[in-house]
């Protein structure tokens, strides 16, 4: 499937349209089913940061799964690093989930309980057989350490109910950069934790965008996330796209009524007090 | 460096054994988990004891040995501690030997099943749809099966079976419930998220099957078997009852048949008793340490328990 990589886009997504439809057999006339994601088209640059902000049930988790092959999409065509994702196969497929990773929205739910955070961060070289047991070792411990679970012999031996919140997504962090990929799609990855934990998440993937060659997907529905993070932004609704352009374009001049909604949505801190108007104001 | 893979060994090791004693601990404070341990403990004592009898005079041989001097059924003596059947045979002896069938059949049985089920329950669940439809549709089928009926049939067709034959068709029988648990288990365990970050990784449908949902079954799986262990002795007592058990193993079903036989019914309570009574405190036992182990899984059970 291997087709001439673009020189500058590493993604590439065209006319994107997934239907989720019941699985009951039914003599009626079929169900019409869910649209999740209506005809989606964008593409993101090499080492840039693509935000793509929208609200619940927009779609943008969806699309995310289609991107990772986890999901099929009905038509459309989605091109990673000149790979056709659509119909990868056998080694192919392998070496584009090498290629690509995920750092999940929950970080309680995405750890299997059953794992200690060594079996955890090294599965990933399991499967693609890198390194041998030493290396292997080797390579957790950096990665424990580049995620900031410092020192990495504290972390390394323990299951994920020992960790705190905080410190089992930089844990799921460190799975997905351990096999240094070209492009990371971070699903909310702070929406489950509190607000300082946040901050210092933000930092640590600002720190790995900075330090490695990494494109991120960054999906999320606050928009002051997306503007302290992102490159560009593409902001989702009911599944289509409204807008796309340069974060502080669509945020300063927002062109789609949806976008305006969103920016009018945010949560304002003002600092001086609604004084003497009363003790009913809002 | 080789340091820190030898330690993982270790702590995985370590951690297994604390999970372990944690489950034992609260297991153990459960009286219904420690009488059901203590039942089973004494029934693995009888079967321990059973090699013994022979070995002091042959005449105890539980088969084979014959009082030279008794030629019909009599009560407990210090000679026979439970008497002898119609023909001086030691019933002492036979009890005990029965408590070694029991486990035997019991326990290899629900093994068997287990082991079934619990393959087929999870290619089942990952599987989905077509695979999922099939495989429970075959589940269903032999579910409705009238098991001791068809076991009945087979052995009448084939003669005697042996032990061996009669705990692997109990086993065939006696998978689709477990099948069916651990089937539902895999479905809500596929939806978690961290079976998708292992397709993200790479890995492949054995991988995720063996290493991420196989670990998360297992304690259900075990608990499913210490009541097909139940389930699997009184199916054995009753064939061997009917007379269709294994003529060469003296089991507590074929005891309970020899009583009937031979008419000692209500003239021999020494020899009918002990095997009756041993049936029920086994399959209790059993079952009271599967209930026990059941509280132990299930943290919403031992909340309840707590408050009350």
């Amino acid at each position: 499937m291997e087709t001439k990589p673009d020189p500058t886009n590493i993604l590439k997504m065209t006319n994107i349209i997934k239907t989720y439809r019941s699985h009951r057999i039914s003599f009626r006339k079929p169900e019409p089913g869910v649209t999740a994601v209506d005809d989606v088209s964008f593409h993101i640059e090499k080492g840039e940061v693509f935000g793509l902000v929208g609200g619940s049930g927009s779609g943008k988790t969806t699309l995310a799964r289609l991107l990772l092959k986890l999901d099929n999409f009905d038509s459309g065509e989605i091109l990673f690093d000149g790979m056709d994702v659509r119909h990868l196969k056998g080694a192919a497929l392998r070496s584009f989930r090498r290629k690509i990773q995920m750092i999940p929205q929950d970080p309680y739910q995405s750890l299997n309980p059953y794992f200690s955070i060594y079996d955890t961060i090294g599965e990933p070289l399991v499967i693609h057989k890198i390194g041998d047991e030493e290396t292997r070792a080797d390579m957790i411990k950096k990665a424990l350490e580049a995620s900031g679970l410092i020192p990495a012999s504290d972390f390394i031996f323990r299951y994920p109910h020992q960790l705190s919140g905080g410190q089992r997504q930089r844990a799921a962090i460190a799975r997905a950069m351990v096999l240094d990929p070209l492009f990371i799609i971070a699903d909310e990855p702070t929406s489950m934790l509190d607000a300082s934990i946040s901050f210092s998440i933000f930092k640590l993937l600002t720190t790995i965008k900075r330090e490695r060659n990494v494109t991120f997907l960054f999906i999320t529905h606050d928009l002051a996330a997306a503007r302290f993070f992102c490159d560009r932004i593409a902001v989702i609704h009911h599944g289509r796209i409204v807008e796309t352009g340069p974060t502080r374009e669509v945020i300063e001049n927002p062109k789609a009524d949806y976008t305006r909604t969103l920016i009018d949505a945010q949560p304002r801190f003002t600092f001086t007090r609604p004084a003497s108007k009363g003790v009913d104001t809002p | 460096m080789n340091t820190v893979t030898a330690t993982a060994k270790d702590i995985r090791r370590s951690y297994k054994r604390q999970r372990f004693l944690e489950g034992w601990s609260l297991f153990y404070q459960n009286p219904v988990g420690k009488i059901g341990f203590y039942l089973l403990i004494l029934f693995g004592l009888m079967a321990l004891f059973s090699y013994i009898p022979p070995l002091i005079d042959p005449m105890y041989h539980p088969m084979t040995g014959v009082d030279p001097q008794i030629s019909y059924s009599t009560g407990p003596s210090w000679r026979h501690w439970l008497g002898t059947d119609n023909i001086g045979r030691d019933i002492f002896s036979q009890l005990l030997t029965g408590a070694r069938v029991a486990f035997l059949v019991g326990v290899s049985a629900a093994f068997i099943s287990i082991v079934i089920g619990t393959l087929l329950g999870m290619i089942a669940g990952y599987g989905g749809r077509i695979m999922d439809s099939f495989l429970m549709r075959f589940a269903d089928m032999v579910m409705v099966m009238p098991s001791l009926l068809v076991i009945l049939l087979l052995s009448v067709l084939f003669g005697q079976l042996s032990i061996w034959i009669i705990v692997l068709l109990i086993a065939l029988f006696r998978w689709p419930a477990v099948a069916r648990v651990i089937r539902s288990q895999t479905l809500s365990l596929k939806q978690r998220p961290f079976i998708d970050m292992a397709r993200v990784a790479g890995a492949s449908h054995m991988r995720i099957i063996f290493r991420h949902i196989l670990p998360n079954v297992l304690p259900m799986a075990f608990l499913y078997m210490t009541f097909r262990v139940t389930s699997a002795i009184i199916v054995e007592a009753a064939l061997a009852f009917l007379g269709f058990g294994d003529p060469n193993t003296v089991s507590w079903g074929m005891m309970l048949q020899w009583v009937w036989k031979t008419g000692h019914m209500f003239q021999a309570p020494y020899w009918l008793l002990p095997p009756g009574i041993c049936i029920s405190l086994i399959t209790l036992s059993f079952y009271m340490m599967g209930r026990a182990m059941e509280e132990v899984l299930d943290p919403r059970l031992r909340k309840e328990r707590d408050v009350a």
